[in-house]
């Protein structure tokens, strides 16, 4: 079986896109199907004339990234140029195609990848699977300027795939969907448990500065607006009766968030108690899960957080808004609340960050929902039980 | 009967949708149906904490804030639009799930059908779309598929006037065959409501003597309302009698620059007054203190001011868009959409003729008490719903 893989990230690339992309591509290449990869050149300027850089992976594809290409200069640029730099792409990837001669396309995030892949799977008359994975579909589907490149992606799609209810849901509201339409969680590589906190959390309270004796809470990723960090600092602010401190394991994706955050934090009186790491690399990032008493995750919308399975796999303990509700069960493997609701996660963390046997067994029952549900091979054998749909289809 | 009304405005923020949202959710309540009304607020400052609450200082509304203005000068870029737009979807749901809402009517196609539908959708309720006026959207590559989608899913659909029903037709006939029209009402009012006095001191709070031929503009000036238009007629009026032109609205900042040059250009500067826009309360007492009310849109769109003011009385001129209400020289004058001279034209017959204007206002107001009834609105309306709500 040859499956093109076209994701709208890949690493080095960050975030949760990226890293996705990678484990599912890895896996089915491991379980022998053939794959190669097409992604964006994120690092061409608009000016660059259109190309294809080929890279043969250590895994033993090829990835392929096409540029110029928008996405990281999406609000500079027109219409105009845009359309221009799609239908430039268009042509390169049709000729990946044929050269690659793929059974299937498959792709990760609606726009634009999903929305090239469905018209090079129509050109080449094969099955096109699209895997939608957060705001692709939960803010494209409020955007005027995206709404009918998203209804033409996913109605003529041959399957979808979410990793999630909430976006299933959100999708099924909306538009006629694909026979083949399923919810396929995230995936996590399941390693040893970690032996060695003790270790970790001295490491990391001398490195970021973070106080003795007081509970360190992570939030990772990039803070962006949709994450929740304000409602986690208000949140921090508000506990009465410990005083955690808050690390945050990313970066601001741009200067005004971080100006915003840091105006937050003066007001509330936090400057002592939030340290940032800066960017990390993905391996550096399961490093310190292990060091920290406790994630939150308080998004306002999300697709499913790579973070939040590392550390449920990590054995960290997750204060997560119901946007998770069905990965985490309040009480046992983690702690939900209300998305919003500043006073019921200041709650939260009152009454639990002092408790250190029950993070514990919060932690161990994380790690062993991760093993149990969402080991990779689990998201690996969806996806190849829809591809042999799709293809055993007339 | 538990209704959930979505109009793109609703008071205290003011303009045609939401004077006509006030006066039908009034008429329905009346009427025994209960009636929710969504306020999305665009009076406070937009920011990104949106929440959707059940506002216990008003009866049965649902407040919606912050929320964007597209009147706004402020751009905000669309990527900030959408999760405004799916946080109130989102919210909004869970509000009227709450209520118990069993029949969603929009008012606006965009932005409040397009999140009217996807609440509808969760509930598994039916959706009546509220056509008002396109604006420009059916020309518009960035909404025009929101749009056709938003009438494609609706489970009926009830336009404002007959113009909007032949816009619809060439637009979207599959949409058109089914879609019914629900004409646009007044509220009667005793008449005259203003005696000399009131109506001269009126006059004098935008600088215009009682003999002055006063001609009323009521609205924000975008391209909608075609600026150079009307300032193009008023300029071919002889300056006697003495002619002054009031501009109840906003002038957007995008026609600014052209609306200044013209005035300069074409002498307008002392004919031409320009104040904001009034409550829907004071709205008719400035309409009666007018001699002429202009509607020259060549959008397709609502009829409340031509409503308002032939309720008042008052000498209507407006494009031949009005034509289902206004019958040419039996209760008001009709020109052809985009023409200056003939708006001119009708401007200097009329500024010049009294005994016209009395006589057209006179029919003007007779036409709106007998065919123009909100009453009959409602009723349409609710029997509507009944039919929706059955099925």
């Amino acid at each position: 079986m040859k499956v093109l893989v076209f994701s709208e990230q890949y690493p080095p690339e960050r975030g949760g896109v990226a890293i996705s992309a990678q484990r599912i591509v890895s896996a089915l290449h491991e379980a022998g199907v053939e794959m190669a990869v097409v992604c964006y050149d994120p690092d061409s300027p608009p000016s660059d004339f259109p190309h294809v850089c080929s890279t043969a992976e250590s895994e033993g594809f090829w990835l392929h990234r096409v540029g110029p290409y928008f996405k990281n200069r999406a609000e500079q640029l027109g219409e105009d140029e845009k359309a221009s730099m799609r239908r430039n792409a268009l042509l390169l990837v049709n000729r990946l195609a044929e050269q690659f001669r793929p059974d299937l396309i498959h792709s990760f995030y609606l726009l634009d990848a999903g929305f090239l892949a469905s018209l090079v799977a129509q050109r080449l008359r094969i099955p096109h699977l699209t895997s939608v994975r957060g705001t692709d579909l939960s803010r494209g589907l409020f955007h005027a300027g995206r709404f009918a490149l998203l209804r033409h992606t996913i109605e003529s799609a041959s399957g979808i795939t979410f990793v999630n209810e909430y976006l299933s849901g959100l999708a099924r509201t909306a538009f006629r969907l694909p026979r083949i339409s399923e919810v396929v969680p995230n995936g996590v590589f399941v390693a040893e448990a970690p032996h060695d906190q003790t270790a970790r959390r001295t490491v990391m309270r001398t490195k970021y500065a973070i106080r003795d004796d007081h509970p360190v809470v992570g939030f990772v990723g990039w803070a962006r607006p949709k994450k929740g960090l304000e409602d986690l600092l208000e949140a921090l602010a508000a506990v009465k009766q410990i005083s955690p401190d808050l690390l945050i394991i990313g970066d601001f994706l741009e200067e005004s968030d971080r100006e915003g955050f840091a105006g937050r934090v003066r007001r509330l009186g936090l400057a002592e108690r939030v340290a940032i790491t800066g960017p990390l690399d993905h391996r550096r990032v399961r490093d310190l899960l292990p060091a920290l008493d406790a994630v939150v995750i308080p998004s306002w919308d999300d697709g499913m957080p790579n973070v939040l399975l590392e550390s449920m796999e990590r054995g960290v303990p997750v204060f997560g808004s119901d946007v998770f509700a069905d990965v985490l069960e309040h009480g046992r493997n983690g702690f939900v609340f209300e998305r919003h609701d500043v006073a019921q996660l200041a709650l939260l963390l009152d009454q639990w960050l002092q408790q250190p046997d029950v993070l514990t067994a919060a932690g161990l029952a994380a790690r062993q929902t991760a093993i149990e549900r969402f080991d990779y091979r689990h998201e690996r054998d969806a996806y190849l039980r829809i591809y042999q749909s799709l293809l055993s289809e007339p | 009967m538990r209704v959930l009304l979505v109009p793109e405005a609703f008071p205290p923020s003011r303009g045609g949708v939401a004077g006509s949202a006030d006066r039908i959710v009034g008429y329905l309540r009346q009427a025994g149906v209960e009636v929710w009304a969504v306020d999305f607020d665009g009076r406070a400052e937009f920011g990104p904490s949106l929440s959707v609450t059940v506002d216990r200082t008003r009866e049965c509304t649902v407040l919606v804030t912050p929320f964007f203005d597209n009147d706004r000068p402020v751009r905000i870029p669309e990527r900030v639009k959408a999760v405004a737009r799916r946080e109130a979807t989102l919210q909004l749901t869970n509000v009227a799930r709450s209520l118990g809402i069993q029949l969603i009517h929009s008012m606006s196609v965009f932005n409040a059908g397009f999140i009217a539908t996807f609440v509808a959708g969760a509930l598994a309720r039916p959706h009546l779309v509220g056509v008002r006026g396109f604006g420009r959207h059916p020309f518009d590559g960035f909404r025009a598929e929101c749009v056709r989608w938003v009438l494609e899913r609706a489970t009926a659909v009830a336009l404002a006037n007959r113009s909007l029903l032949e816009l619809l037709s060439v637009a979207h006939p599959a949409v058109a065959a089914h879609a019914t029209v629900i004409a646009d009402s007044v509220s009667p009012r005793p008449y005259p409501g203003l005696d000399a006095a009131a109506r001269d001191a009126l006059r004098a709070e935008v600088g215009v003597g009682p003999d002055v031929v006063l001609i009323i503009l009521a609205a924000n000036l975008r391209e909608k309302k075609l600026v150079g238009l009307v300032l193009q007629a008023l300029a071919a009026v002889p300056l006697a009698p003495a002619t002054r032109l009031l501009i109840m609205g906003r002038v957007h900042p995008g026609v600014r620059d052209q609306f200044d040059a013209d005035l300069r250009r074409l002498g307008l500067e002392e004919r031409v007054v320009v104040r904001e826009s009034v409550s829907q309360e004071v709205l008719p007492r400035w309409l009666e203190a007018s001699d002429i009310v202009v509607l020259p849109s060549v959008d397709y769109g609502t009829t409340n001011i031509v409503l308002e003011a032939m309720e008042r009385a008052r000498c209507v001129v407006a494009s031949d868009i009005f034509a289902e209400v206004i019958r040419h020289e039996e209760n008001g004058i009709l020109v052809n959409r985009l023409d200056p001279a003939a708006l001119g034209r009708a401007f200097a017959a009329l500024a010049a003729d009294l005994q016209s204007r009395n006589r057209l206002g006179t029919a003007a107001r007779a036409v709106a008490l007998a065919e123009c009834r909100p009453d009959r609105e409602a009723n349409a309306y609710i029997g509507l719903y009944e039919r929706l709500v059955a099925s």
